[in-house]
């Protein structure tokens, strides 16, 4: 039985830029004259990289993050704490065919997988393919989710 | 020289030594006799204009004043023309409540606290929740599948996503809010299970550490937390009077 230790990620401020701004820029009390308000080299793009847009490019990743599960092995399980068990008891292979690999994906690859131009290898496209995307998300949400979240919007933003 | 403005403290407030602040200048306090108070104050170059470096090196400064006591966080960019205009126009200027502000302050703190989720894993969930779900699958994945039925099915995905991490939130929250006086989102949650900033007392901070690490180990590769602080706090609006009476203590 494989069980997962991970640690909470413990900082004394935020580790990203985009969050120090996000605590010092608007907050603090105001003495109007001596406030300068312009900030240099603090890129409109650092703040608007972190929204992410409700939109159909995002609608289209989610699509073609479940069309690419596995579900086989896991059709049993019921709900969140079905699942945490099932990970802690070493069902960790099972995440490696991943959603997240979807996440790079352009519309345009979903559009063309759609009309079945790459629909082979969705299912069967090879575990190792997909690990290696999947680790790397694993690794930077755990330090940063800052910067998993702005890459996610970027790559939306690609699309 | 002008002079850049941290934070108002109390003018006993205790300094680490060589604290520095914004293009490596010497953190010094600048007091008021008749009220007391005093504001932590680097010099600048006149007509120096601020960096996302000097916002870093401003939060940094505020962080390392926390532990001697109290701390009013000034604006990022506030800068004065000398010494003296920081005396008449802040901390003798009893429109800001400078004093009741810090009394309010004693013994708080701010932390931040990030939890995102294994996306792989919270669809898995998800599907298997819901049969409904998993048609619309199975119709947008199949060869007939429309770029309607895709965007229909991504959007049924999202918003089911949203409705987990919610209740993956309320969880969290109920969790944590024994040990927090008040809590606030930061900013939009949007594809996280929670960003939420928290007010605490800082002798508390061991606790809800304690707790952090029992969500995790509930949570365990489900979701990720992270939490940053302690902070000043700036995200919550605190005053002696009206305060003390709310939390009861």
């Amino acid at each position: 039985m494989t069980v997962t230790t991970q640690a909470v990620n413990r900082a004394p401020r935020p580790s990203s830029l985009a969050d120090v701004l996000e605590v010092v820029l608007d907050k603090g009390i105001v003495i109007d004259a001596y406030v300068r308000v312009a900030v240099v080299g603090i890129e409109l793009l650092t703040i608007d990289a972190r929204i992410v847009i409700a939109s159909v490019d995002t609608y289209l990743r989610f699509a073609e993050a479940v069309n690419r599960l596995d579900l086989q092995p896991k059709e049993q399980v019921e709900g969140l704490p079905g699942m945490i068990n099932e990970l802690r008891e070493g069902g960790a292979e099972h995440k490696t065919k991943g959603a997240l690999s979807g996440v790079k994906d352009t519309a345009q690859e979903v559009l063309s997988s759609v009309t079945g131009d790459d629909g082979d290898d969705e299912d069967d496209g090879g575990d190792a393919e997909q690990e290696r995307p999947r680790q790397r998300a694993r690794t930077s949400a755990r330090s940063a989710p800052a910067s998993r979240r702005s890459r996610r919007s970027r790559t939306d933003g690609e699309a | 020289m002008p002079l850049h403005l941290y934070a108002v403290v109390r003018g006993t407030h205790p300094l680490p030594g060589d604290l520095t602040g914004v293009r490596d200048g010497k953190v010094r306090l600048v007091g008021s006799e008749s009220t007391g108070l005093a504001v932590a104050v680097t010099d600048v170059p006149d007509g120096a204009e601020v960096t996302e470096d000097d916002a870093v090196r401003h939060l940094d400064t505020l962080t390392a004043l926390l532990p001697g006591g109290p701390v009013v966080p000034l604006r990022l960019g506030t800068v004065a023309p000398d010494e003296d205009s920081v005396r008449a126009e802040l901390l003798d200027d009893v429109d800001h409540d400078l004093g009741a502000r810090l009394d309010g302050l004693e013994g708080l703190v701010e932390v931040h606290v990030d939890a995102a989720d294994d996306e792989d894993a919270r669809l898995r969930a998800i599907l298997a929740d819901d049969p409904g779900l998993r048609a619309g699958r199975d119709a947008a994945g199949s060869a007939q599948g429309t770029l309607d039925q895709q965007v229909r099915l991504g959007e049924m995905v999202a918003a089911r996503l949203a409705e987990h991490r919610a209740a993956d939130a309320d969880r969290v929250l109920a969790h944590l809010a024994p040990l927090t006086l008040q809590d606030s989102p930061r900013g939009s949650d949007d594809g996280w299970v929670l960003r939420h900033a928290f007010l605490l007392r800082a002798d508390d901070m061991p606790a809800f550490d304690v707790a952090l690490d029992d969500l995790q180990h509930d949570y365990g590769d489900a979701v990720a937390f992270s939490r940053a602080g302690p902070l000043p706090v700036f995200s919550f609006t605190v005053l002696s009077g009206s305060g003390r009476s709310r939390w009861g203590w």
